[in-house]
């Protein structure tokens, strides 16, 4: 699951969470907020603003409507602990689109991609180098700054797809890389 | 009189009680030696002290119980005596025999005490002889299954088999019908061979809707002993203590005096030296009767300190460097009420089975008159080789009510994430009017009880949100590779900021 990481589209975009306590299941909708925070919907409900942050190891404090409260919660790939009235709470969230993604195929997991159009200004790569994660592959210069994209995993570089000097649309694949 | 005042102290123990000694060694400026398990390497005992020995890989049995790697570490590390804590070698006689024999101040008993009182048939004849009344059953102990139904039908049904090398609950079972005696015998002695290395069993009768009621001794080496009031022990689960009050909410003065004379009159009679406790059952009927001796600190003697305003570690070093006792019995008081809480990594939801795990978040309570004696900090792992306390949570009040008052709120601000303790079973606890009441024996938490009081954890929308708010920032910093100073600003930024922007199909 790490491999593939984000699975976040555009942060305004939002993610719905599968969420499953013992006290039953919910369906979570997440999505951030300019003012700061983040827009929630439980269980398809009315989205509402609730902002904070995470103040410890595990716990946050999150407002809602004005109020505060403390939430003891900790999160461990996709499993959650948390206190509440005293009670240990074990449970798990999950991404739907990252599960059905990681049951299907691997060679999209290595896709490197550009948000918004531009032109490539270097391309560092070349198909067969093993990149790290971390590493700059390519440099695409868009809205008059330089963008520099890197590798979100370990891996061989399979297929440059651009060259310097063309210019891209928004969302196209730039490089794919074999995880390795 | 010779005053054999000692410069370093080797603990030998780990844990909540390891830390306890080191604190009470260096309010006296001594200094105090660690050891330590691999499962121990980081532990907050070995962080406290001024050195510390690792003694061996994690089992008990390779590590804090290897009476000669300790003795070694005792002499590598310069130390001048020992002090046990409670388990491990606290009550065995040979380790104390081989501590004083290496030239060492053993911080306990003498030896011989160790012994009158660590086989508990000789202890319940020695206690018989001295006019300390004791719980009608055997002398000796028994293997004979035919001998136990003798015996039983003799003092009659119901009876405890308790094993004679024994202690902490363990080796022990209650026979109602004479047809599961033979049963019981088998299991209590297969458990105590299991547990202390001894098979030997003994039966008692079973004492109905006991107490069990502890009185504190302390005794120097110069034959003057005194007590230092009760400890009213009778919520357990699996015959071990949970919670533990001082003073017994249902003791009257006339049998306090009675059994702390008795208590003194048990220690007199083995030549007790140092702390030590002596346990007994208060029946329903107001009649008490010896149980057994415990020749070291106990895990309880907090409340002690706590209504006395005695610090017990200090007084067994006092003690064990030969200080004559500097109070009178006359000069001893109580005040107050104090309460402790064991705080197991437990799920009391699933029959209190033990539950160790990973402390993400840990912080105590604290507060007016608020103690926590533990040995755990947040981010460790609770190891899965020993007993399974966490901490205990002691309290003292102006007065019982108070008292309780004052725990149920450090209860509600103990912060545990990643591990099932034993708060909610206290929280419930504190709910119910009986124990509010002080009406409970030693039978108060059955199954029905559990079944009737503990509740399923629920309301649980606000930490929903916090864990689908905490994965949402996490994935999105991953999106992003860079930390939460890159979140701030404006969108634009954070699309330029993208560096392995991802869309899925």
């Amino acid at each position: 699951m790490e491999a593939c990481a984000p699975l976040v589209d555009l942060p305004e975009v939002g993610v719905k969470y599968e969420v499953e306590l013992p006290d039953g299941a919910r369906q979570i909708g997440v999505r951030r907020a300019d003012e700061g925070g983040w827009w929630v919907s439980v269980d398809g409900g009315a989205e509402r603003l609730v902002q904070g942050t995470k103040v410890g190891t595990a716990e946050w404090l999150l407002t809602q409507e004005g109020v505060t409260r403390k939430h003891a919660v900790y999160l461990d790939g996709e499993h959650v602990y948390a206190q509440h009235q005293g009670h240990a709470v074990r449970g798990t969230v999950i991404d739907p689109r990252g599960a059905a993604l990681a049951a299907g195929s691997a060679s999209t997991a290595g896709e490197v991609s550009t948000p918004m159009p531009g032109v490539v200004v270097r391309v560092l790569v070349a198909e067969g180098d093993s990149v790290t994660e971390g590493q700059v592959l390519l440099v695409v210069e868009a809205m008059k700054m330089e963008n520099e994209y890197t590798a979100a995993i370990d891996g061989t570089v399979a297929t440059v797809h651009v060259a310097a000097g063309e210019t891209v649309e928004a969302n196209t694949v730039l490089v794919s890389i074999t995880p390795s | 009189m010779n005053l054999r005042p000692f410069k370093r102290v080797l603990v030998a123990n780990r844990g909540e009680i390891a830390v306890r000694v080191i604190r009470g060694c260096h309010e006296r400026g001594i200094e105090a030696v660690a050891v330590y398990s691999d499962a121990d390497a980081n532990a907050l005992h070995v962080r406290v002290a001024d050195a510390a020995y690792r003694i061996g890989p994690a089992a008990s049995a390779e590590s804090y119980l290897r009476a000669d790697v300790i003795l070694d570490v005792a002499r590598r590390a310069g130390c001048d005596a020992i002090h046990p804590g409670y388990g491990f070698l606290s009550e065995n006689a040979g380790f104390a025999q081989q501590v004083l024999d290496a030239g060492l101040v053993w911080i306990g008993p003498p030896p011989a005490s160790i012994d009158a009182m660590g086989e508990k048939t000789a202890a319940r004849r020695r206690m018989s002889a001295a006019g300390v009344p004791v719980v009608p059953g055997t002398t000796e102990p028994v293997s004979d299954p035919a001998e136990v139904v003798r015996i039983a039908s003799e003092i009659g049904l119901p009876v405890m088999l308790k094993a004679a090398a024994g202690g902490g609950g363990k080796g022990m079972r209650r026979v109602d019908r004479a047809e599961d005696l033979a049963n019981a015998l088998a299991s209590a002695q297969s458990e105590a061979r299991k547990s202390f290395g001894d098979d030997s069993v003994y039966v008692e009768k079973f004492v109905v809707g006991p107490r069990h009621i502890e009185i504190q001794v302390l005794a120097d080496g110069h034959g003057n002993v005194v007590h230092l009031f009760e400890r009213d022990c009778s919520i357990q689960r699996r015959h071990q203590k949970v919670v533990e009050e001082a003073p017994s909410p249902a003791l009257p003065e006339k049998t306090r005096q009675e059994m702390a004379a008795a208590a003194c009159r048990a220690a007199e009679a083995v030549g007790y030296v140092g702390a030590g406790t002596c346990e007994f059952l208060l029946g329903a009927d107001g009649a008490f009767h010896f149980l057994e001796m415990n020749t070291r600190l106990q895990v309880e003697h907090p409340i002690t300190e706590m209504i006395t305003g005695v610090d017990l570690v200090q007084a067994q070093l006092r003690v064990a460097a030969g200080e004559r006792l500097w109070f009178e019995q006359s000069e001893l008081a109580r005040t107050g009420h104090a309460i402790e809480l064991r705080i197991y990594a437990e799920d009391a939801s699933s029959g209190f089975r033990p539950a160790p795990g990973p402390l993400h978040g840990y912080r105590e309570p604290t507060g007016p008159w608020v103690r926590v004696d533990s040995g755990v900090v947040e981010g460790m792992e609770v190891p899965i080789h020993y007993d399974p306390m966490i901490a205990k949570l002691v309290v003292w009040g102006v007065d019982r009510q108070q008292a309780i008052d004052r725990a149920g709120r450090a209860l509600r601000h103990y912060h545990v994430v990643g591990t099932h303790t034993s708060i909610p079973f206290f929280l419930a606890l504190f709910e119910d009017p009986d124990f509010r009441a002080g009406e409970y024996d030693t039978g108060f938490i059955s199954p029905e009880w559990l079944e009737a009081h503990l509740s399923a954890p629920g309301g649980l929308e606000g930490e929903a949100i916090a864990a689908a708010i905490a994965a949402f920032e996490r994935d999105s910093r991953a999106a992003v590779g860079t930390d939460e100073a890159a979140e701030a600003g404006s969108a634009w930024k954070r699309a330029h900021r993208w560096s392995t922007y991802r869309r899925w199909a």
